[in-house]
């Protein structure tokens, strides 16, 4: 059997660019008017259990079935097969090298809006329940005593609906 | 705004009640409302025993009513709205708009800014010909629609109600999650060159790309007029890097280029520090009001900082005077792309 590869920090931790075939390299495909611009940013991290982790920081245009804020979509999905795909054009394409600097804050921005897309909670309720349902779970004013929360009594409806 | 002095803020917007718990406890009741013909718009709010639900008519009309909540003379009402809004915007901004379309003004409000837009606690006056009333609103949204509780009673009658008022907002809730935090889904944009700039925005705006050079970026997201309507009472973004740049190079040649599109400013201030977001090391900005020939105008614009470079966001629309609504949708969009903007 075949030694398994090795990894370290330094090397083979990026996969090439499709393109330009550069490591540690962002591919940005440029915008065309059906189809905004995405980037892919790919980093393979060994297992202990052996094979390796791949993850993708991307911004990608929106795909079919899939929300807009998908965010973490893999190089490889089926569908995203370049040669396949009748909106690439590899002259498309522009590339540049980015530090391990510049990874790391693309890292964390690529965060960043992934989290504002996937906000916890889906609704804020008012100022005064001092609550916007655990998007930061900040507290907006002064809560009711928990026992005078939303269930104070059953909830039989007074009165007549109109 | 009027201002009210502190004790006359705690009297008409007081905060969690104190005393005898189980005694309140007992004098209220939790009560649900599935509005007609909108099952998934139903809420729940407590209110003392005895109130009653009234009917939905109102005179003068309560533009997107569910339905209103009153003690049994009538004095002290909940109403409850529901709008659902075509465009991403703040709660508290559409809050004030409908509030200022009953003739309602500001006579306080609190509020804050969270990632679906601000919320705000406000306490308005009207002058209706039956006698002045005043008003304490608080708002819920849930992807497009907005709810907004509205608890009113006479002028002089408001602060015997005004405790009761609070626990009716304080328990108001929506029923219905949503399958989305925003009015609108968000698109996004990548650019590298001269340096990897990235944000989102809401889909409903055009993106334009003027500039796209080696040492140049510059775009525009354009808020689409309908056939037929103003262009001028609509927002548009413009967001711009340049190697090198500084942010007072910038500002200053934004404002230029708004001044021989027409645009008079009668005060020009200097840019004032603003908290920097995430990923930034500093930030500036201002906020400007004037004229051009199609109306009155504001100009909303800010520079972040970093390693990387600078890079300029502004927002150039109409005035909140003139077109609210216009207004409103561009100070969100420039809140969403300050949250989401990066530069490396």
């Amino acid at each position: 059997m075949a030694p398994r590869q090795s990894y370290s920090k330094s090397a083979n931790l990026y996969e090439p660019c499709v393109e330009c075939q550069k490591k540690r390299t962002l591919c940005v495909r440029v915008r065309r008017a059906h189809n905004l611009g995405h980037a892919a940013l790919s980093v393979h991290e060994p297992l202990a259990a052996g094979g390796e982790k791949v993850t993708t920081y991307g911004f990608w245009p929106a795909q079919a079935g899939k929300p807009r804020w998908d965010t973490n979509v893999r190089k490889n999905d089926p569908g995203d097969v370049y040669s396949n795909t009748q909106d690439w054009d590899p002259k498309d394409v522009q590339c540049k090298e980015i530090d391990e600097k510049q990874e790391e804050k693309l890292k964390a921005a690529v965060n960043k809006n992934a989290q504002y897309n996937l906000l916890s909670g889906d609704w804020c309720s008012t100022w005064a329940a001092g609550t916007y349902n655990g998007v930061t779970g900040s507290n907006l004013g002064g809560f009711l005593p928990s026992s005078l929360g939303n269930s104070i009594n059953p909830p039989p409806e007074l009165g007549p609906m109109p | 705004m009027e201002t009210l002095s502190h004790e006359a803020r705690a009297r008409l917007l007081p905060g969690r009640p104190e005393g005898d718990e189980e005694a309140l406890r007992r004098a209220l009741a939790a009560l649900r409302y599935t509005p007609e013909g909108a099952p998934t718009a139903h809420f729940e709010l407590s209110a003392p025993l005895g109130w009653q639900w009234q009917p939905r008519a109102e005179s003068p009309p309560v533009p997107g009513l569910l339905v209103s909540l009153a003690e049994p003379g009538g004095r002290g009402r909940v109403l409850v709205s529901m709008d659902e809004v075509p465009r991403e915007l703040s709660p508290a901004d559409w809050a004030l708009m409908r509030l200022e379309e009953r003739g309602h003004t500001l006579l306080a409000s609190k509020s804050e800014y969270t990632p679906l837009g601000a919320v705000a606690d406000l306490l308005t006056r009207a002058s209706p010909p039956s006698g002045p009333v005043l008003a304490r609103t608080n708002m819920a949204k849930a992807g497009r629609r907005i709810f907004l509780v509205t608890c009113e009673a006479p002028e002089d009658e408001y602060p015997r109600w005004a405790p009761l008022f609070y626990i009716a907002l304080a328990t108001f809730r929506a029923l219905h999650r949503g399958d989305a935090a925003l009015a609108e889904p968000l698109d996004k944009y990548l650019h590298i060159h001269p340096a990897v700039v990235g944000f989102s925005y809401p889909a409903s705006l055009q993106l334009i790309e003027d500039i796209r050079s080696r040492d140049e970026h510059a775009l525009r997201l354009v808020d689409p007029a309908a056939p037929g309507e103003d262009t001028a009472l609509h927002p548009t973004l413009t967001l711009r890097s340049l190697a090198g740049a500084r942010p007072r190079r910038l500002a200053t040649e934004h404002i230029e280029r708004a001044r021989k599109s027409g645009a008079r400013f009668d005060d020009l201030p200097d840019l004032a520090p603003l908290p920097p977001p995430d990923l930034f090391e500093a930030a500036s900005g201002l906020d400007l009001t004037g004229s051009s020939p199609s109306g009155d105008i504001a100009l909303r614009l800010a520079v972040f900082e970093s390693e990387a470079g600078a890079v300029l966001l502004a927002c150039d629309g109409p005035a909140r005077a003139r077109a609210p609504f216009g207004w409103a949708v561009g100070r969100r969009a420039f809140e969403i792309v300050r949250d989401t903007l990066f530069l490396v």
